[in-house]
């Protein structure tokens, strides 16, 4: 039988992991009071879990590396704050679950959700939807890590699902006290919908000690009248806060055609629109743009 | 509730007038690069269209010019013409349909933004069922791999279930390399290997695609592989991974 220390190498490994989850734990009770967080890649929304069509999804991360060494990487998964759920985001992240794992040079490593959906949530009867985030162990490394991520559907006739964006460091988060401008959206008979997710990077635990942000979102028709009242929603700050059928949830009950969603936040964030097509289920992601 | 939308006579009126006065392209605001798009007809039935929105942000009606562009021409030798325009109210979305329809089966599109003008690109299989697409990134400037830089596209599948396609679109500047220039495409296997590589031409200001190149110069399938594309001038590089049994793609942008 296999040792977990069978050689140096895993010692090396097993060390390093203890030393991260040793760092994570620093971090943990002290987060709030606006310690950096780790040089990490985030990908801000990833499921193994039903949809609403019946298709079940699951999430497939490519990790390569472009550097000229080996890198040693740590995937660290978090969970979605629902109503019912603990009140666990990363701000007070919890280390006991990150996935160590070497990536050589010109290499690609591909996970599957089924490796850290028990991180995210251990009854497999329940949905698992989260974040991850992708960390070197050494810092300096990150450049040299690529993530690309497919959140896809498999049914009897194949797959179909969309494209998750990797947020790099900081990059790609709006700035707070600015709105992100999500367009193009659709609602229709046939079933078409849009979902929108909303992600506060762990970095912004500091400004809200950890308590939810308060986000508004306003409804536009495609002529740009305002369609319904503007709805504030307490996000998760450090995760992701999703809102299922949007236009449905801001109070417009008939179709929208080419609809808008203007998303204010008071702190960083990234936002994004996943529009499902009523007849095929496949959704497509929409990344929000800052007005 | 339908709002604005520019329908389909509108668009071949600005075609038409874009056919009259010769070609492309006075623009004046931010240029952008929407650097896929298509209608036509792909492999195992699928039909591929593309549609763009355009979303006014400002307090006055936008006007937002555009052309499209053929795959595998330079454009370099454009004339300076006004290009068609769609006038976009404050506050409004117009989705222009199509707007390959009555062009070439497969391009990309340049954009003229005036200030506060957002624009989203969206190509689908407009399959039976319904539809399955994926979303085009609209490119500035710097969205673009750097000259010499290494851009890598990665999760790369090649198998009887999926196929992957290669573009590579390049700017205005490649214009000082005459026609095209040479890319050099680098395919790697999962473990980093290089299973195979060829030098790739690509028009200046333009689009080349290539299809299947794990099918082409790789070895054959490959699952969990990557595209290294590296140019003597600033590229785009973008994969297409298509399922083969619903035709669903998902588009895999490159990191640099």
């Amino acid at each position: 039988m296999k040792t977990p220390l069978r050689s140096a190498h895993h010692r090396r490994r097993f060390f390093s992991s203890s030393l991260l989850a040793i760092a994570l734990g620093l971090l943990i009770s002290r987060s709030a009071e606006g310690f950096v967080f780790p040089a990490s890649i985030t990908v801000p929304v990833v499921a193994e879990a039903a949809g609403a069509s019946g298709e079940f999804f699951r999430t497939s991360i490519a990790i390569s590396n472009r550097g000229a060494t080996s890198v040693f990487f740590y995937v660290i998964a978090f969970p979605e704050i629902t109503g019912d759920s603990v009140p666990y985001s990363s701000c007070n992240r919890d280390p006991r679950y990150p996935t160590g794992q070497e990536v050589t040079p010109g290499a690609t490593v591909v996970i599957g959700s089924e490796s850290f959906r028990n991180s995210i949530e251990p009854d497999p009867a329940k949905p698992a939807v989260g974040f991850l985030e992708v960390t070197p162990s050494d810092p300096s490394r990150l450049p040299d890590l690529v993530v690309r991520t497919r959140i896809y559907a498999e049914t009897a006739e194949g797959t179909f699902g969309q494209e998750i964006p990797s947020i790099r460091g900081s990059e790609g988060f709006l700035p707070g006290e600015r709105t992100l401008q999500l367009f193009g959206l659709q609602k229709d008979a046939s079933g078409t919908r849009t979902n929108v997710g909303i992600f506060i990077p762990p970095s912004e635990c500091g400004t809200t000690g950890g308590a939810p942000a308060s986000v508004r979102l306003s409804s536009f028709w495609s002529n740009g009248q305002q369609n319904s009242p503007s709805l504030d929603i307490e996000a998760t700050v450090g995760g992701i806060t999703r809102i299922d059928d949007v236009f449905g949830r801001v109070g417009v009950t008939g179709a929208c055609e080419d609809c808008r969603i203007a998303i204010f936040s008071p702190v960083n964030f990234f936002a994004y629109a996943s529009i499902v097509d009523g007849g095929t289920s496949d959704p497509t992601f929409v990344a929000g743009q800052p007005q | 509730m339908s709002g604005s939308r520019i329908d389909r006579g509108r668009v071949l009126a600005a075609l038409f007038l874009f056919l009259l006065i010769g070609a492309p392209a006075g623009f004046a605001g931010t240029i952008v690069t929407i650097p896929g798009a298509a209608h036509g007809a792909g492999l195992n039935g699928t039909v591929w269209r593309s549609d763009v929105w355009i979303f006014n942000s400002g307090e006055e009606t936008a006007d937002v010019g555009y052309l499209v562009f053929a795959t595998g021409e330079s454009t370099c030798a454009r004339p300076t013409v006004l290009p068609p325009t769609i006038p976009v109210p404050p506050g409004a979305t117009v989705r222009l349909f199509d707007p390959l329809e009555s062009g070439p089966a497969q391009g990309w599109i340049e954009l003229d933004l005036p200030a506060g003008v957002h624009a989203r690109a969206r190509t689908f299989d407009a399959a039976p069922a319904g539809t399955y697409g994926q979303s085009v990134p609209v490119l500035r400037k710097d969205d673009f791999a750097p000259a010499g830089s290494r851009a890598v596209l990665a999760g790369m599948i090649r198998s009887s279930a999926f196929r992957t396609n290669l573009f590579i679109v390049s700017t205005s500047a490649s214009c000082e390399a005459g026609n095209s220039f040479e890319a050099t495409v680098t395919l790697r296997g999962p473990g980093g290997e290089v299973v195979g590589e060829a030098p790739v031409s690509v028009p200046s200001w333009g689009q080349s695609f290539v299809r299947d190149p794990f099918g082409n110069f790789g070895s054959g399938d490959c699952t969990g592989c990557r595209i290294d594309v590296i140019a003597p001038w600033p590229i785009y590089p973008f994969a297409s991974v298509i399922d083969n049994r619903t035709g669903d793609p998902t588009f895999v942008s490159p990191d640099f």
